[in-house]
């Protein structure tokens, strides 16, 4: 989905697991973009990385970004 | 995890004592010498069955992109309800550098140190990039996980993953998910005796059926980590209960010491004494 559809003015973006997604408002945090992409960043089991680096999930709400990031959201799925 | 054996047998008659650690990974005590993985089950509650009847403690999970559009969940917290503790691995990385992120992810994800590391260098195979797999290994050694590295059934690599401080070592049977059994007995059993008894060796990959689980720890194996030969079974659950069985028979018999095997016939019973009858010939 694209957070920003109905935006006037294009927001940066970002690329979210290989897709590419517009930031929901400029300087959004990652808990912002998450709550956008319909994924609710208090739940437990996820983890994020921000161009190969991993953010805390206590940190997600203070953790800006600006356009342009590689952003990664993992979680556990069956395998061996 | 309790289960009530097909035979009636009560749990712990035919296991080692349940409290009893018989398996140690770092800080990690575990009473099973079965880890069981979670992925190919037809259902969730299929799983949940092969799982209890294989006594599994540990299990494992990978580590993938979330899926925006499914339900958040998946597997970790049905394993957490039922009491299973989670392995995650790096399966299907190619570099050090993806193996390591993924530890990382996982290590946030889960909230635990331990790692089942893959680094495998192509997906005919699946067979690992032991260059990689040396590197990545040391790297996630040095930030303080718990290691359990995947490895080629190669004695000198083997030695060298538990020289960096691997909490185990798990040489492969044969190809993942290929259920060949040992291709190779002898592999294995030089790495049994290259690889310091302080680090468990886990058989990871390859066993495809009962009487392979009990071959790999007669070898002197620590444990298995059983996935495919379960959940691809016609009836997992009952698979997973003879692989419990057979991993704790082959143990036994590593324990007790096998009988040698003389070229010739050796009788059991004594020599002197016998009849002799003249048959008039």
């Amino acid at each position: 989905m694209n957070a920003s559809e109905t935006a006037d003015t294009p927001t940066p973006r970002v690329t979210v697991n290989g897709e590419e997604e517009h930031l929901p408002e400029e300087g959004a945090s990652v808990a912002t973009l998450l709550r956008a992409l319909d994924v609710d960043p208090e739940q437990s089991g996820l983890a994020v990385a921000v161009d190969d680096h991993v953010v805390r999930q206590q940190d997600w709400g203070a953790t800006a970004l600006s356009g342009g990031e590689r952003i990664e959201l993992i979680a556990a799925q069956q395998g061996g | 995890m309790p289960a009530t054996l097909e035979d009636g047998t009560a749990e712990g008659e035919t296991a080692l004592a349940d409290e009893e650690a018989v398996l140690t990974f770092g800080s990690h005590a575990f009473s099973a010498r079965l880890l069981v993985g979670s992925g190919g089950y037809a259902s969730p509650q299929v799983m949940l069955d092969a799982l209890q009847a294989a006594g599994a403690e540990l299990v494992t999970v990978s580590i993938r992109r979330n899926n925006l559009d499914a339900d958040a969940g998946g597997p970790l917290s049905l394993l957490r309800e039922h009491g299973y503790r989670v392995l995650p691995n790096t399966a299907g990385c190619f570099t050090a550098k993806e193996a390591v992120l993924t530890a990382r992810l996982a290590r946030e994800a889960l909230d635990t140190d331990l790692v089942k590391l893959e680094v495998i260098g192509d997906d005919e195979t699946l067979l690992p990039d032991t260059e990689q797999l040396l590197k990545a290994a040391d790297e996630l050694v040095e930030e303080g996980f718990t290691v359990l590295s995947y490895a080629n059934d190669d004695p000198i690599v083997c030695r060298k993953l538990a020289r960096v401080g691997c909490a185990a070592v798990m040489p492969g049977g044969a190809p993942i998910g290929s259920g060949q059994g040992l291709l190779n007995p002898y592999n294995p059993r030089l790495i049994r005796e290259e690889v310091p008894a302080e680090t468990p060796l886990i058989v990871d990959a390859g066993i495809g059926t009962a009487s392979d689980a009990a071959q790999a720890m007669e070898l002197g194996y620590d444990g298995l980590l059983v996935n495919t030969a379960i959940s691809g079974a016609k009836h997992p659950e009952k698979m997973a209960r003879a692989m419990r069985r057979a991993t704790e028979a082959g143990r036994g018999a590593f324990e007790a010491g096998r009988t040698p095997r003389p070229r010739y016939a050796q009788a059991s019973s004594p020599t002197e004494g016998r009849l002799t009858v003249e048959d008039g010939r």
